[in-house]
């Protein structure tokens, strides 16, 4: 680190300066190791290098600096010629804008979703418990919620345990008086959530608020929502018609790029008045969303080995005995946006996959990539134009670092226009983007230094590496065989000049067959029989109070009354519904088998009308019928035919009939279902265990009619004498199921605007390319008709130098494409295979892009009178 | 009275070379303005003026001895010419001149 940091330092300062400044470095970073360790200090030495990059300490002593004097020629020829050749110029600065901007867009959005959850305190001291459970050494689950017993577990136990909190989410009606809403923002949360995340408290006293039972903190929004501009402190809200809260404290929204967003801070004290056992010492049920934060400096790896270790020596025994294990994880908090995929993850839909974000990074490095190329390419072309220029400057006495100086000035300026328009076009886009996008980043982004820095280092960076090439080349032509006219095309000039369109291409044929995967791979998941139908499906959020004896009948009773009104053709009760993630699972095996050999499972409760409705099909055995009550003593339950493999059936008839224990009952197979997506094609179809039941959580009403907005009020007055005290919910099945792919339709669609955009600037890039070879050969084209050569001849002739290239980046671009999406495709337990036409297409659609771009130059050069060309020899 | 103008940091560095005397270097410099002034500061700032200040005239520098923490290194020790002296005392007595000027009452009878 030191001698490189030392070498870099070496590249860019005076030689008489090195050794005092090195020295100065040197004795502050002997500081610096024992100030912070030696890690931390060799990262400051590098920064501290680096930051002598200023021009103070470059220019000083130099000789060879610029002075203003020529500085101020550089400029002004730089401009002229920048002038003089308008179209090539315009051609060159939207290519690179473009470029600038789309590049800037993508990575500012990178940034912001790197972003999450690092407004905590300490955010990278901070975990998250990740819970697996494993049976007979198979891994079951791997869940983001844990048992509760885990908490005081690592607290006491361990001293790197700086703080330590568990939330429980719930859902359901929060009321005040005749406000009333549904709300799953709610969880129970004890005064040490408040210590360990950044939650900024309004009003209420931080350490109390949450101290004691019935006390609820509540979001700023949901306190407007529920007292409007009344004082909220001292309010009452009921949670479920049960628990009565009062308001301790009021606290800001959490900004949307936190990971989850409570509205209600239950304190965890009424959850435990419950039954303190259940909700501090369990080590059975898992439903705690848990978060520590270890002492800053505490090796994770090493933690983490502790912890298994005592985790061993307390539990070893009791998991031998069920031939379990547990384990438990420690996630950081920071990684949680972007790359986990646990079971009952807090905001699923706000979360991210990381690699699809980090490979929107990649296509942002190729547009830009692409971008500096065009001008590369450019510019090369164009040096027989400035050859004579060179040669004369040469001749009077220029050097080759002034000339070098000269052609960097040029594409500084172009850079600089660029980045100009790079930032108007990204202020303009930014809401227009983030709204298609779904990105929603606040305009605010745009005025941190961070943005700035991109910029500046975008603009540096593309003088550099785009100007840097061409200077040289121009730079160091012979003055003597420049004038004489002897400087012919060098062949090197020309197969660095293709290579480059070669690797332009490749790019934008990889990214047309990438967006052509991700469309294909989308529109399969979407179109895919689901097992159930989901269609016309009206479904309303079961009523959240009530809960007594009478429920059933009163089900019953709501379900012939709504089955009476026109239009609607069944109702169903059940716990879940298609798109919703199970939250109840369990373990189930068969009577006859080993207490150990148990399946985790997923349950749900459904009425008699559920498998009709949603016209899922029954392999074998029939549905619940009328006859069956749900409190019946032999309890009978539906599988779906995923579960009936696992527990070893070759046939789902043979599974009819036979008794299974799930959760400590006994139950009889009645009947075993087609497999059916429950969640989006993204995930496999997991067992399912059906059982009979009268769920308050969704009500489903198949539809026969359009007129929603009527059928809608018919169900008000029902609902109403039924489940008096609940708002009424309602949403479109198929909507709601659609909203699972909602993320990837936003990646798809900016995928393709990307991808679009690259192949545009490509394509200005080879349009200017071929303009100028076609203006360069119009002698030739001359003689060639003189001698008689016709149109078309001459168009394939220049086509032909062109096509070449384009046709290679296919050859490469191919084989890549075809690696990495099928890589991709293979995260889908669903997916398509790769089709050798999408390569074709890309391929074509990339031929007669470049064809389309070309040929405009090469037509026009074609159709010339030669006597117009030649006339002036 | 001179002319020039100091900066804050300029004046800063300044002053903490007249009073470095023999031990006026980069590196002590920036030690010195961390650890009593309780500022962060970059060790690329310093060095750029006290090349300026240099420049102007105000502080001259030979070579040094190099120590062992620096690696064998020699440092630029930097001592206060007359001019930055001049200087110095000028710019204390400005303001002087101009706390002098504040009304005093209100210092003490503020509250």
């Amino acid at each position: 680190m030191k001698k490189f940091a030392f070498r870099i330092l070496q590249m860019f300062c005076p030689p008489d300066l090195i050794e005092e400044i090195e020295g100065d470095l040197l004795q502050r970073f002997k500081k610096d190791v024992s100030l912070y360790g030696s890690r931390k200090a060799k990262r400051k030495l590098f920064f501290n290098t680096l930051k002598f990059f200023r021009p103070g300490i470059i220019s000083r002593n130099r000789k060879s600096s610029p002075r203003p004097s020529m500085i101020r020629n550089y400029l002004k020829i730089a401009t002229r010629n920048i002038l003089k050749q308008k179209s090539y110029s315009l051609l060159n600065i939207i290519g690179l804008s473009l470029g600038m901007a789309a590049s800037l867009l993508i990575l500012q959005y990178v940034k912001y979703e790197k972003s999450f959850d690092a407004f905590h305190d300490k955010p990278e001291d901070i975990y998250r418990i990740q819970y697996n459970i494993y049976h007979n050494g198979e891994l079951n689950v791997e869940s983001a919620v844990a048992v509760p017993a885990i908490k005081n577990f690592l607290k006491s136990n361990f001293p790197e345990v700086e703080e330590a909190t568990r939330i429980l989410a719930q859902a359901g009606v929060m009321a005040h008086d005749e406000v009333r809403f549904q709300e799953n923002k709610v969880f129970y949360a004890a005064p040490d959530f408040l210590r360990l995340f950044n939650v900024n408290l309004l009003e209420g006293d931080r350490a109390a608020c949450l101290d004691g039972t019935n006390k609820i903190a509540i979001s700023q929004s949901a306190a407007k929502k529920y007292f409007g501009e009344k004082q909220s402190l001292g309010q009452r809200l009921t949670f479920n018609g049960e628990s009565s809260f009062e308001v301790t404290a009021v606290f800001e929204d959490l900004p949307q790029n936190s990971h989850f967003h409570p509205d209600f801070l239950m304190s965890y004290a009424t959850l435990k008045g419950n039954d303190p056992t259940a909700t501090e010492e369990a080590w059975g049920w898992y439903d705690f969303y848990t978060f520590v934060r270890l002492q800053p400096g505490t090796d994770v790896a090493e933690f983490q080995s502790k912890l298994n270790a005592q985790l061993e020596k307390e539990r070893g025994e009791i998991w031998r005995q069920a031939s379990a294990r547990q384990e438990f994880i420690l996630r950081p908090l920071l990684d949680i946006h972007l790359n986990s995929k646990l079971l009952y993850e807090l905001e699923p839909q706000n979360q991210r996959d990381g690699s699809a974000v980090y490979s929107l990074g990649i296509v942002a490095f190729f547009i830009l990539a692409i971008a500096w190329i065009n001008y590369i390419n450019l510019a090369t072309a164009r040096s027989l134009n400035r050859a004579n220029e060179v040669g004369v400057r040469k001749v009077m006495g220029a050097l080759k670092n002034q000339l070098i100086n000269q052609f960097l000035t040029e594409s500084l300026i172009m850079n600089a226009l660029a980045c100009l328009l790079a930032i108007i076009i990204v202020r303009l886009s930014w809401s227009w983007f983030s709204d298609i996008s779904g990105w929603n980043i606040p305009l605010s982004y745009l005025n941190e230094p961070g943005f700035w820095t991109l910029v500046g280092g975008l603009f540096l960076a593309g003088t550099i590496l785009s100007g840097f090439y061409p200077a040289i080349v121009l730079s160091s032509f012979k003055p003597v065989a420049v004038l004489k006219g002897k400087l012919v095309r060098s062949a090197g000039g020309e197969i660095l000049r293709k290579s480059l369109v070669v690797i332009q291409f490749s790019a934008s044929v990889f990214l047309i067959i990438g967006s052509l995967v991700v469309y294909n791979q989308l529109h399969f998941m979407k179109s895919q029989d689901l097992g159930l139908s989901i269609d016309d499906t009206l479904v309303l959020r079961g009523p959240g109070i009530l809960q007594d004896s009478t429920y059933a009948s009163k089900l019953d009773g709501f379900k012939k009354e709504i089955q009476r009104i026109a239009g609607i053709k069944s109702i169903t009760a059940s716990s879940t519904i298609p798109g919703h993630e199970i939250f109840w699972s369990s373990n189930v095996r068969l009577l006859t088998s080993d207490p150990r050999d148990n399946i985790n499972v997923a349950g749900a409760a459904i009425d008699q009308d559920f498998i009709n409705a949603y016209g899922v099909k029954l392999l074998a055995g029939r549905n619940f019928d009328h006859t069956m009550k749900h409190d019946d003593r032999n309890k009978r339950v539906i599988l779906n035919l995923a579960l009936c493999e696992k527990l070893g059936f070759r046939q789902p008839k043979d599974a009819v009939g036979k008794l299974v224990v799930f959760a400590d009952d006994t139950l009889e197979v009645l009947a075993v279902s087609e497999n059916f997506h429950q969640m989006s094609l993204k995930n496999a179809v997991t067992p399912i265990l059906m059982g009979l039941g009268y769920s308050s959580n969704f009500f489903s009403l198949k539809v026969e009619t359009t007129d929603y907005q009527s059928l809608v009020t018919s169900l008000q007055e029902p609902w109403d004498r039924f489940f008096p005290g609940n708002p009424i919910e309602y949403f479109f099945l198929d909507e709601f199921f659609d909203r699972q792919y909602d993320k990837d339709d936003r990646f798809g669609l900016v995928f393709n605007l990307f991808t679009f955009l690259g192949i545009l600037i490509a394509s200005l890039g080879l349009f200017g390319l071929a303009s100028f070879m076609a203006l360069q050969r119009t002698k030739e084209i001359g003689i060639r008709k003189v001698l008689g050569a016709n149109v078309s001849g001459i168009m394939v002739l220049l086509a032909h130098g062109f096509m070449k290239p384009v046709l290679i980046a296919n050859l490469i671009a191919w084989p890549l494409a075809w690696l990495t999406m099928d890589r991709w495709l293979q995260k889908f337990p669903y997916h398509i295979s790769v089709n050798p036409l999408y390569f074709m297409g890309a391929g074509v659609l990339v031929i007669v892009i470049a064809f389309i771009s070309v040929s405009s130059q090469t037509l026009k050069a074609a159709l010339t009178k030669p006597a117009d060309t030649l006339k002036y020899e | 009275m001179p002319k020039e103008y100091l900066g804050e940091f300029e004046e800063l560095i300044l002053t903490l070379v007249a009073a470095l005397q023999d031990d006026a270097y980069g590196a002590a410099i920036a030690d010195e303005i961390e650890t009593r002034l309780k500022r962060e500061v970059n060790l690329s700032a310093v060095h750029v003026t006290l090349y300026r200040l240099e420049d102007k005239g105000y502080i001259k520098s030979s070579l040094g001895g190099g120590t062992n923490e620096r690696g064998g290194r020699r440092k630029r020790i930097y001592t206060i010419t007359s001019a930055g002296m001049a200087m110095l005392k000028s710019l204390k007595e400005v303001r002087l001149d101009l706390w002098k000027m504040v009304p005093q009452l209100k210092l003490s009878g503020g509250k």
